[in-house]
């Protein structure tokens, strides 16, 4: 029989325990969120890459926008898919634990695990779109093959670094505080233009450049299209700086996640 | 063992000017296959108390001591998730615990008797049948420890000695602790009482001894 204390003896056994329940959960939020009507499971795929080609159809015919380097389309998959990163899952772990708080009362579930599923579930969702949507553009010659396909994977892993941080901040102050979660599409839309998605860093003038760079997430993104324009786009980032930056990010929110729960379990 | 030292709880209220006090200083403990009944008023912090043991929720100051593994309330339908079927929602206990869906199915709905329903959302049922499926789901897992808030008297009476078989019978073994306001349920299971009342649990080895206090208590109100 399965006691706390054996649980608690082995590190690795509480570890197996937690994924296996994480596991569970990311299951649970599959069915809940997709459902199994009409297309179910597809809506994994298909809700974030309806959006990246909307925006890529939009950014083509109906923006003054210029890149220096190859068409609009393949500019817009490179980097509105990374926005989804961030802004979709923060809209997913906004009060995660608060909504899923019954399911608390199966000691193997932690509150943090509700957290982690959702955040998995959507980085895999926008992951699995991108892909995809990368392979069809490849296979319709809008995109080309990636000049860096290394820095390309580590820049994507770099943004879902940040976009961790950055949601985990964003879901620990919304489970403390109500205004939060109302103003969070506030500050979201107000994170776009800082978001290094929309425009490449090379034609924003200095010193305004230097500052922007300040913000990881735009180092993330430059070194994410560094990987796949190569000497094709001059891109900026300053990597040891970002890595830092984001492990700041991600300490401070683990410390502000574990101070909302703790307030959470107590009320 | 569970042990609670010293736990003390209270809820913000007044948009947090002012708390109220539900446990004040309480020690309990229960060992293995000892059968306890707590016996509170309405609002006594009967269900409170079972949430501390259970995890669910935090106590402000003191320590909750477990080397048992210890179960959700039993017959609680909140433990769960209503917008999933009941065949989902025993996937997704199955999957936490580690228990095999196959084998765990196969009794969960020949117990609930739910039929068809069990590929209904639980929102679709009424309070007996999700009180049926969350006993149900709950004999699928094994622990050294119940927790049974406000007894088990849902459903027809057949179903009722059919859940006390699978608990009083086939799980005696086991530690229980029982909520209620009712003493007679509770004098029916239990060897040793603790009486709630204003914050403070009073302890009886012997449940005619808590019996009377607790009646006495009830004199007062």
């Amino acid at each position: 029989m399965m006691t706390d204390k054996m649980l608690k003896n082995s590190l690795f056994r509480g570890f197996k325990v937690q994924s296996r329940v994480i596991w569970a959960l990311v299951l649970r939020e599959i069915i809940t969120r997709y459902g199994r009507e009409n297309i179910g499971i597809l809506w994994f795929f298909v809700e974030p890459l309806l959006f990246i080609v909307g925006i890529a159809v939009l950014w083509t015919y109906f923006d003054s926008r210029t890149v220096s380097t190859g068409t609009v389309a393949e500019f817009a998959i490179v980097s509105y898919s990374t926005i989804l990163l961030w802004r979709n899952t923060t809209g997913r772990v906004t009060k995660a634990i608060d909504a899923n708080r019954p399911l608390l009362h199966h000691r193997l579930i932690r509150p943090i695990d509700f957290f982690y599923s959702r955040v998995i579930l959507e980085f895999a969702s926008v992951t699995a779109s991108f892909l995809l949507l990368f392979l069809a553009f490849l296979f319709l010659d809008i995109s080309h093959y990636p000049a860096d396909l290394l820095s390309m994977i580590l820049g994507w892993i770099m943004i879902a670094w940040f976009s961790f941080a950055f949601v985990m901040i964003m879901g620990a102050l919304s489970e403390m505080n109500d205004v939060i979660e109302k103003i969070s599409h506030v500050i979201l839309y107000f994170m776009l233009p800082i978001s290094g998605a929309f425009v490449p860093a090379s034609i924003i003038p200095e010193p305004l450049r230097d500052y922007l760079l300040l913000f990881p997430l735009v180092d993330c993104v430059e070194y994410f299209r560094s990987g796949y324009y190569g000497d094709a786009m001059k891109t900026y980032y300053d990597l040891e700086y970002t890595i830092i930056a984001n492990l700041v990010m991600t300490l401070f929110g683990y410390l502000l996640m574990v101070k909302a729960i703790r307030k959470m379990e107590i009320s | 063992m569970i042990r609670l030292e010293n736990v003390t709880k209270y809820y913000p209220i007044h948009h947090g000017r002012s708390h109220r006090m539900i446990l004040n200083d309480v020690n309990f403990e229960i060992k293995p296959g000892e059968k306890w009944g707590i016996l509170g008023r309405n609002g006594a912090g009967k269900s409170t108390m079972i949430r501390l043991i259970s995890g669910a929720e935090k106590q402000n100051t003191g320590k909750i001591h477990r080397s048992m593994s210890i179960s959700w309330p039993l017959a609680f339908g909140d433990a769960f998730q209503s917008s999933l079927t009941g065949r989902d929602n025993t996937r997704l206990i199955c999957r936490v615990y580690g228990v095999d869906f196959e084998k765990a199915i196969g009794f969960v709905e020949e117990f609930s008797e739910l039929g068809a329903y069990m590929r209904e959302p639980i929102s679709n049922y009424s309070s007996g049948m999700s009180a049926r499926l969350a006993f149900a789901i709950s004999m699928i897992i094994e622990f050294d420890c119940y927790l049974i808030d406000e007894v088990i008297a849902v459903g027809d009476y057949r179903f009722v000695e059919k859940c006390e078989y699978e608990l009083f019978q086939k799980r005696k073994d086991r530690a229980m602790i029982m909520v209620s306001h009712n003493a007679e349920f509770i004098s029916k299971h239990c060897q040793k009482i603790a009486v709630l009342d204003e914050g403070h649990l009073s302890v009886f080895d012997d449940v005619e001894e808590g019996n009377e206090f607790y009646l006495s208590l009830r004199m007062k109100q």
